[in-house]
This record gives C-alpha cells, sequence and structure tokens, in this order.
C-alpha cells in the first residue's frame, strides 16, 4: 500500500546519543494522526526529520512516493508539508496581515519578484483577509504580530501554515500553554483546517488528541510502539504502562 | 482625490519642488557642494539600510561597492577624456557604477552570505581590509594615497548641460536621488521586499513559507551594492576625485552611523541620518578639531539611549497624531524640559572637552559658543563643571516626567480605542 508520508527505519543519532531510534510511521491521505509520547521521546525531533530542519543518520521518509529525507526545509514545503512549531514561530516585527500575505506568496508564485507591488494585489490581499476571518484574527490584522496574545500568536502560526497551500500540515504541540477555552478554540480550528488535509499533530493534552485523531501512534524513547485507532491505543497494555497510565 | 494621494504624494510633490529651487535659494557654491554630498549619501545610506534594516545584515564593508564604483567611474571619466572610449553623457554613468557594485555585489554577497550574524559581520570587515589594501597597492590602477581624478566635463551632454558649474551637478545628483530612492522604496512594497523583512524577523519560518533565506540575503546584498554602486558613481562626479579613503573602513563605518542614527527601523531613517550627519560632519569640522570625537559621542548616546533612531522618534508619535493630536499639548512642557537640559548638557560637556583640547595648542584663550574664554581660569572650569552635573540631574528629572507625561498619553489613546 502506498502511503501519502512514508517513514521507513528512520533514526537520528547527535554524536553517541540515540534520539531515533529506528521509526517506521505510516500516514495516509486526509487523516488526522496524532504522535503521543513522553517528553524526550522524539517527537519533535522527528518533526524535524520530516520538515527538513535535520537531515536522518538513516532510513527513508517517502512523501507521495518522492523521497524527501535528503531535502531542504524549503523545498519540502513546496513539495506539500508545512508545519508549525513547539515555540511560536511567527513574524513578530510584521503585521498579522503581512505574516498571512508571506504564507501566501510562494504559492501564488510571486517567488522573488522585485516589481510586483504587493499592496495592489486584489486577489492576493482578498486570500489574505479569507485567511484571517478562518482564524478569527481579521480585528487584529494591522497589529504587530509580536503583539497578539499567546493564543492569537498560535493561531496566526496555523494561518501562515496553512496559508501556502500545503496537503500535510504537522502541528507541534498547538494548545500546549493554552486555558480551557483557548483550547476548545485551537481545537475547532484543527478540525477545519483538517476538513481538506492531511495532519499530523504533536500533543500532550490527551482530550484534544482523542477528538481529533482518526490514527494515533505512540513514540516512546525513539520508537513507535504502538500506532491503531484511538479507542485501540487507549486500551493498548503496552501503552498504558509506557505513557498513558491507568 | 483619495487621501492616500493626498497624505502621501502632495508632500513628496511639495519637497520635489522644494529641492528643485534649492539652487535658487542658496547661491554659494560651498552650499551646493555640500547638498550634493548629502544627494549622494542619502542614496549610500538607503541602499545600506537594504542590508541591515530590511534584510537584518550588520556589515562593515559596504564602502567597498561605493568607492570601487567610484574608481571605476573616475576611469571611464579619463578614458573619456584622453579619447580613448566614445563620450557617454554624464546622467549615465551612475549606471556604471551600478553595474560595478552589482558586479560586486554578486561575487562578495555569493561569499559572504553563507554566513550570518557575527560571522557575516566579520566577513564584510575582511573584505573591506583587503580592497582598502588593495587600492594602495595596485598603485597602477588605484594611485595609492593620492588617489586619481578626471574632469566630469566631458563636453557630449544631453539638454546643452556641461556640468561645469556645481547648480548642474546638484541637479544630476537629485536626479537619481529621487529615481534611486523611489526605486528602493518600492523594492520594499515587492514581494522581494516584504520577504526581505520576513528573513530578518525569523528566518527559519521565512523557509517553512517556501523561501531559500540564503538566496534573498545574496539578493539583497546584490541590489543593495548596486545602488551603492550608483553612489559611488555620483561621489566621483562630484568631487571628480576618487582616493583610498572611500572604500576605507571610516567611509563603512559613516555610512552605519547615519543609517543608526537616522533609525535602520523604517525606509525614512537612514534619509534623515544622511542629512543631519552631513550636515553635522561639515559643519562641526569647521568649528572645532574634535569633531570626530563629538561623532563619537552622539553615535554612543543614540545607540544607548535612542536605538529606534531620529525617525524611530518621530514615528512613535504616530499612534498619538492618528488618534488624537491634541494630546500632543500634554508632551510639550516636558519635552520642552528634557531638550532644554540636553541642551544645558551639551554646553557644559562640549566646553570642557573644548577647554580640555585648547591645552594642547598652547593658547590660552578659546572661543567656545560665541564668547572669548581663558583656559587657565579655574572659575571657568568649575563653572562648566556644574553646568554639566546641573544638566545630568535635570535630564535625569525630566526624563522621569517624559516618561510620566508619555504614558499618561498613551493610555488615553488605548481608552480611546477601547470605547
Amino acid at each position: 500500500m502506498n502511503y501519502h508520508l512514508e517513514l521507513r527505519n528512520i533514526k537520528k543519532s547527535f554524536g553517541s546519543t540515540s534520539i531515533i531510534r529506528g521509526v517506521n510511521l505510516n500516514i495516509k491521505k486526509g487523516e488526522v494522526h496524532s504522535l503521543i509520547g513522553p517528553n524526550g521521546a522524539g517527537k519533535s525531533t522527528l518533526y524535524n526529520l520530516i520538515s527538513g530542519v535535520y537531515k536522518p543518520s538513516s532510513g527513508t521518509i517517502k512523501f507521495n512516493n518522492i523521497n524527501i529525507e535528503n531535502l531542504t526545509s524549503f523545498e519540502i514545503y513546496r513539495l506539500g508539508i508545512s508545519r508549525s512549531f513547539q515555540i511560536t514561530n511567527i513574524f513578530p516585527k510584521m503585521s498579522v496581515f503581512e505574516n498571512i500575505r508571506c504564507g501566501l506568496l510562494w504559492n501564488m508564485n510571486y517567488k522573488y519578484s522585485t516589481f510586483k507591488i504587493l499592496d495592489s494585489d486584489i486577489e492576493l490581499n482578498h486570500k489574505t483577509n479569507e485567511i484571517l476571518e478562518q482564524i478569527s484574527l481579521s480585528k487584529y490584522a494591522k497589529e504587530a504580530a509580536g503583539l497578539l496574545s499567546y493564543a492569537d500568536q498560535r493561531a496566526l502560526e496555523i494561518g501562515i501554515t496553512i496559508a501556502g497551500g500545503a496537503e500535510t500540515i504537522l502541528l507541534d504541540e498547538p494548545t500546549a500553554g493554552m486555558s480551557k477555552s483557548e483550547t476548545e478554540r485551537a481545537t475547532k480550528l484543527i478540525s477545519s483546517i483538517a476538513k481538506d488535509r492531511t495532519i499530523l499533530i504533536v500533543e500532550h493534552d490527551m482530550g484534544v488528541v482523542f477528538d481529533l485523531s482518526d490514527t494515533i501512534s505512540v513514540l516512546v524513547y525513539g520508537e513507535v510502539i504502538y500506532s491503531d485507532k484511538p479507542d485501540k491505543v487507549k486500551s493498548n497494555k503496552a501503552v498504558r504502562e509506557a505513557y498513558l497510565g491507568n | 482625490m483619495s487621501k492616500i494621494f493626498k497624505l502621501k504624494f502632495i508632500p513628496f510633490l511639495i519637497l520635489i519642488l522644494f529641492l528643485l529651487f534649492l539652487p535658487f535659494i542658496f547661491t554659494s557654491s560651498f552650499v551646493l557642494t555640500l547638498l550634493c554630498k548629502m544627494g549622494v549619501l542619502i542614496i549610500f545610506s538607503v541602499a545600506y539600510n537594504m542590508l541591515l534594516g530590511q534584510t537584518g545584515l550588520l556589515s562593515f564593508g559596504h564602502a567597498i561597492y561605493f568607492g570601487l564604483a567610484g574608481y571605476a567611474s573616475i576611469h571611464f571619466l579619463g578614458a573619456i577624456n584622453n579619447n580613448y572610449i566614445p563620450s557617454l553623457p554624464l546622467i549615465f554613468l551612475p549606471f556604471i557604477g551600478a553595474i560595478v557594485g552589482l558586479f560586486l555585489g554578486i561575487i562578495i554577497g555569493y561569499l559572504s552570505t553563507k554566513r550570518l550574524g557575527t560571522a557575516f559581520a566579520m566577513i564584510s570587515l575582511g573584505f573591506c581590509e583587503l580592497v582598502t589594501a588593495l587600492t594602495l597597492i595596485f598603485v597602477v590602477f588605484f594611485n595609492g594615497e593620492d588617489g586619481i581624478q578626471a574632469d566630469r566635463v566631458t563636453g557630449n551632454e544631453l539638454l546643452g548641460l556641461t556640468y561645469g558649474p556645481q547648480s548642474e551637478v546638484y541637479y544630476l545628483i537629485l536626479f537619481w536621488c529621487i529615481i534611486t530612492v523611489l526605486v528602493m522604496y518600492l523594492l520594499t512594497k515587492t514581494p522581494f521586499g516584504r520577504m526581505c523583512n520576513a528573513v530578518r524577523d525569523n528566518q527559519q519560518r521565512a523557509e517553512f513559507v517556501g523561501y531559500n533565506v540564503r538566496k534573498i540575503r545574496w539578493l539583497a546584498f546584490s541590489l543593495s551594492a548596486t545602488f551603492a554602486g550608483a553612489a559611488g558613481s555620483l561621489h566621483a562626479i562630484n568631487y571628480e576625485h576618487i582616493g583610498f579613503e572611500s572604500v576605507s573602513l571610516v567611509q563603512s563605518g559613516m555610512v552605519l552611523f547615519m543609517a543608526y542614527i537616522g533609525g535602520i527601523g523604517n525606509f525614512l531613517g537612514p534619509i534623515l541620518g544622511a542629512i543631519s550627519l552631513t550636515y553635522l560632519d561639515t559643519m562641526l569640522s569647521d568649528i572645532t578639531e574634535a569633531w570626530v570625537l563629538y561623532y563619537g559621542i552622539i553615535f554612543v548616546l543614540v545607540i544607548a539611549f535612542a536605538p529606534q533612531g531620529l525617525s524611530g522618534i518621530i514615528i512613535m508619535h504616530e499612534p498619538i497624531i492618528r488618534n488624537n493630536p491634541s494630546l500632543m499639548q500634554k508632551l510639550l512642557i516636558p519635552y520642552s524640559l528634557l531638550l532644554g537640559s540636553i541642551l544645558l548638557t551639551t554646553i557644559g560637556f562640549t566646553s570642557i572637552i573644548e577647554l580640555l583640547h585648547s591645552l594642547n595648542s598652547g593658547h590660552q584663550t578659546l572661543k567656545v559658543y560665541w564668547i572669548k574664554i581663558n583656559n587657565n581660569n579655574i572659575l571657568i572650569w568649575s563653572a562648566f563643571f556644574l553646568i554639566s552635573i546641573s544638566g545630568i540631574f535635570l535630564i535625569r528629572k525630566s526624563y522621569v516626567f517624559v516618561k510620566e507625561k508619555w504614558t499618561e498619553v498613551i493610555e488615553e489613546i488605548k481608552l480611546s480605542l477601547v470605547k
């Protein structure tokens, strides 16, 4: 079977320390796939490997049947994988509007143009406003992104992530540090963006994970110990012992 | 007529008209040369800020492109003077400088934009020292410390211009200043310009919106060097001479000063910096021999207390003017007190420096602020010390007052926005 995103025997070591020790992961097109596991399990490292921040020590990563393990981050992005980060990663000095617009530029074929004046492009600005509406940040469009509240900055980051039209989105702890109401808002936003995309999500809030996921993989000490539907993961003995508890 | 047109274009047109009439107001050659110098340095500092303020790359060697383009332009003029090549109207000479700048920018930029931060700055410093050394070693091309010269009157000019009189050079520089600054401004509005800001703000995120950040930095570097090269050509035309100092660290430092003091955070900053520092440079060097020291002090004070620069100070008032201009009245007294205190400290402090400096000269009398004083009178020394100390004390007090009033005004604006 051909998967949308396939990780085969991925290993990553920093010096003599092995962080990822032979991960196999299959992600189907259109599913919400959660990656859970204790702190230090290697979840963020795995994200960094998929998104080209790190190169694996060995193993292959295929996206739509193309090997991506040796590509750079921007090349992987251009193929259709976008991501958010554990620590909010936006353009803090630019306006909220500019943040989203920057996310749109490459996909709308502007590339490195030195001729096109962006303010006069109606379609681009219209699309920017649409995304701002989707992430409920239209009223802050002119504000500097760095001045937004934490939850709004996270929403903005998701906005930048989806702006480029990527078909697969990696979300790294999107609700970390949020209040209950903020988490609910973020969960709704993730559900809405998941409708026509494949989502890989790392999250510690089990409520969010079991609410959103089609498949859950459990990563412990650099290895995937179990991967299945949420109810099966919940009742799996090995997973309960290693991570979920009783 | 739209509001934006009124707000942006009418002041711009008035400014251009004013600049066109300037040679009729100031007819002296000295003032015209000063204005020409300002025009050249405006282009250079805005070009430099494309790198520093827009893309976040601190270069200590940007004078290379300015100076080497100047050398190329003088050689080009020399070749025309000697009939080695056909004559070219002087108005097109900045293209030669721009091409030289672009060429060097592509090569040096390719090597230096591989690195970021301190490493990038160090590479630029290395190149600056290297090129300065080259200008002194390869006498055949650069003529050592004497530099090279050529006659800008080539005899084949458009519209009957000769570029003999300084006023004609003024219009040439004004023309190029408007064109290049406008182009550089428009560049900030393009995908390239926005992505320069994106790379400056967050390189990792810029990669995750699909951009090769190295390519952005390289492009910014090359374009910045191109405009610096055009400025170098105009500098060569203005002085009909170019020397090693134009590629040196001093010139690179000067453009860094201009950008920083004017404010790297917005487009107008380097323009303000170039105008104010060129004026200060010329005026101070006429008044005192210690002007380089004052220059350094101004730089340190701006970096320490107003890192946003002159333009940043002006622009931080924009929300007040936009929302409730009458609130500016509340700041009038605190600002006057702060400025008065700064003035008092400046008088006291600069007088002490002048007194100290006069001890070297062997003269007992000197003129400070239009008043003749004796440097062997202890009372005068004490008076200036007292003025300086009271000035510093008053600055501290009035600064707290300014801060208090500023917070009050901003809170008032926030409240009005919430309502």
